[in-house]
């Protein structure tokens, strides 16, 4: 099978991660943070190098403002709910048409729950001037958030996060940035983009196991913690702990994923020309796809704009029965809404959604080359 | 703890951690053991030969690692 689904988990992953992992159950056993036994000492010291390696890589502000966490979902939560809950429930916030459910749903939650309003922002696929205006035109007195995805898990356009960071920098807004999908293809300084909070998975473009995320925090900027529970200090106290990032690591860390993260990263400083590349096969991938007769696409791609990934349709097939068929010629792939709906209506395509092809880090030129003569197959036993 | 030492009592495993590695930076010999730091509840301490104590004192201060405390002991 040749994988093809990286916007939803990357695999392979690199022999260095599964090496990083089998050393986590069988070497660096302790729990960190707990213990004083040499095992808890040496695990902590390899989970700490983890955060500084993650904190290096993003531009952030130091180690103790690198939080793990189990996915995005969950760092998009306790940054969401975690501001939120800082301004009392009160107030608006910004999303764009562009983001995953785990931004949509806590603020349609919040709404819901606490009638805290929240205006969904059109990007432009051509023009970031228009999506910095339409953001700006959007604020309000009380917008507390403003929530962007970095780059579209749908269509792949990365949206202008700088531009945005820039304009809010300064003021009381924090600034969240869901990077799932660019973190480990498009470089990202949080520092350089007056980013609050950065959340992202670390099992995509970063290659490290599931169950493992990030959120990056502002010193200026940190949430209200949502999740309490032991963190290994302070214990006597029945209240969360102040310093981070204890204060939004309740509960024992992923130590296999934290340090199957840190070699990802180390594989990706090594691999400095890989984003490059796979930009390239994606841009060939699209220059194919328009040739097949049939097949709808939905973006222009350019491999400054987009990260790896593209979406397409067949006319009269559903998605999900066309990643089916590709999955029966050997190509996995992933149809329907992919958790974005509102990119979905975007797109015109909320009905049908769409087939997505998402590369990475191992994918080959052949690889790409056979996965369209598999596409004009699908095609042609529609359209001849 | 080691005799004649200087034990800087921190919070969290996170900014301990920080404060040993950045101690051993200035060649400071270092030990991490988890303490009550005097009834504060889990903490670490991070002991260093009481002839380093001025200089960790004043790298940890610089670093901005906050100290709950330290004891020495003769």
């Amino acid at each position: 099978m040749i994988y093809l689904d990286n916007a939803a988990t990357s695999f392979p992953k690199p022999e260095a991660v599964a090496r990083a992992v089998a050393e986590a159950v069988t070497v660096y056993g302790g729990n960190p943070g707990r213990g004083g036994c040499p095992p808890s000492l040496m695990t902590g010291e390899k989970v700490y190098e983890c955060r500084e390696n993650a904190d290096g890589f993003f531009g952030g502000y130091g180690a103790e403002y690198t939080v793990f966490t189990s996915n995005a979902t969950s760092a998009l939560n306790a940054a969401i709910f975690g501001v939120a809950k800082k301004k009392r429930y009160r107030g608006h916030m910004i999303i764009t048409a562009f983001e995953h459910n785990s931004v949509l749903r806590p603020a349609e939650e919040l709404k819901r729950s606490f009638g805290m309003e929240y205006t969904v922002v059109k990007p432009s696929l051509y023009d970031d001037e228009a999506t910095v205006s339409g953001i700006a035109s959007a604020l309000r007195k009380d917008t507390v958030a403003v929530i962007m995805t970095h780059a579209s898990n749908v269509c792949g356009r990365i949206l202008p996060i700088s531009r945005v960071g820039r304009f809010l920098s300064g003021s009381d807004i924090t600034f969240i940035v869901d990077a799932s999908q660019s973190a480990g293809n498009e470089r990202i300084s949080m520092k350089e983009s007056y980013i609050g909070i950065l959340c992202t998975a670390a099992h995509k473009g970063l290659m490290a196991p599931a169950g493992t995320g990030l959120m990056l925090l502002d010193p200026e900027k940190m949430p209200a913690p949502t999740v309490f529970g032991g963190t290994g200090s302070n214990s006597a106290q029945p209240v969360q702990p102040e310093l981070p990032p204890e204060r939004f690591e309740s509960g024992t860390l992923n130590v296999p994923g934290i340090l199957g993260l840190n070699a990802g990263i180390n594989v990706l400083r090594r691999s400095p020309g890989s984003a490059k590349r796979e930009r390239e096969l994606a841009a060939r991938l699209h220059a194919g796809l328009e040739q097949i007769r049939g097949v709808t696409l939905y973006t222009d791609y350019r491999i400054d704009k987009y990260v790896p990934t593209v979406c397409f349709n067949i006319d009269g097939i559903k998605s999900l029965d066309v990643s089916d068929a590709l999955a029966g010629l050997g190509f996995a792939t992933r149809g329907g809404l992919h958790c974005a709906p509102l990119a979905h209506e975007y797109f015109g395509t909320l009905d049908r959604g769409m087939t997505r092809v998402s590369i990475g880090f191992y994918n080959t030129l052949q690889e790409i080359d056979g996965f369209l003569n598999a596409v004009e197959t699908v095609s042609a036993a529609k359209h001849g | 703890m080691m005799e004649g030492a200087e034990a800087f009592c921190i919070e969290a495993s996170t900014y301990a951690t920080k404060a040993m590695k950045l101690l051993r930076t200035y060649g400071i010999p270092t030990r991490m053991k988890r303490s009550d730091c005097g009834g504060g509840g889990c903490a670490y301490e991070i002991s260093v030969p009481y002839r380093y104590a001025e200089t960790a004192d004043a790298a940890l201060y610089k670093a901005g690692i906050p100290i709950k405390g330290r004891r020495s002991e003769e």
